[in-house]
């Protein structure tokens, strides 16, 4: 997704070599994705559902998928 | 010590012949792990294999550059890449995409980092949906994506 749109960065962390920023993150569970340090959820995701579990959190709206519901990262996260 | 098998490296050769049709950069960012340990410093853990995978990688497509910078003599540009964490592996064509690595990608991660390099050489967003490229190309914000995995 990075390499179609300069407006998207992207990062694959290898969460054992990482502990420390794993743990920032509240990792327990991969993969977990955390988007704009703010919204996370954990699971592989097909393609369309994964582009739009992103893009509705960012927009603020509420997650259509139940399998991938992004949740932000300070308000409780599921475990 | 080799990472690929003569296996390995037949089949990621003709995939590269296949589809690295424009020039591929591989800009990793290590550091010489010296064994000595160094009170508040991190010692990166996975440095020496990270660069070793990648020249492997490297030596089968003419198409791959493999640029290996020393973060601890060249801070600057570790610091213009956003990847003062080592090892971290940016995939791009000619200008830095945003698209980086962080640690040793091995096990699934190998398979992402080639479909990445697969990616990048096609340029057109290789791979996406057209839906998901229609998306990409109406954000009107920026989206950090960060994808924690473990090798399996």
């Amino acid at each position: 997704m990075a390499l179609v749109s300069g407006r998207v960065r992207s990062t694959s962390i290898e969460a054992h070599e990482f502990s420390e920023l794993a743990g920032h993150y509240d990792v327990y569970a991969v993969p977990k994705i955390i988007v704009n340090d703010h919204w996370q959820f954990t699971g592989a995701l097909p393609e369309p559902q994964f582009v739009d579990t992103i893009l509705e959190a960012v927009r603020g709206a509420e997650p259509e998928v139940s399998s991938g519901e992004a949740t932000p990262l300070s308000g409780g996260s599921p475990a | 010590m080799r990472f690929l098998s003569e296996e390995d490296r037949r089949v990621l050769s003709e995939r590269f012949e296949r589809e690295l049709t424009s020039p591929v950069r591989v800009v990793l960012f290590s550091e010489p792990v010296s064994g000595l340990y160094v009170p508040g410093r991190r010692t990166c853990v996975s440095c020496r294999e990270t660069e070793a995978l990648m020249t492997e990688v490297a030596e089968l497509s003419d198409s791959i550059r493999l640029e290996i910078l020393n973060v601890r003599e060249q801070p600057d540009v570790a610091a213009e890449w956003e990847a003062s964490l080592t090892p971290a592996i940016a995939v791009c064509g000619e200008d830095d995409a945003g698209v980086r690595f962080l640690g040793l990608p091995a096990g699934y991660e190998f398979f992402s980092f080639v479909e990445t390099l697969a990616s990048a050489a096609a340029g057109d967003g290789h791979g996406l949906l057209p839906e998901t490229v229609e998306k990409l190309e109406a954000l009107d914000q920026d989206l950090d994506i960060k994808v924690f995995s473990t090798p399996t």
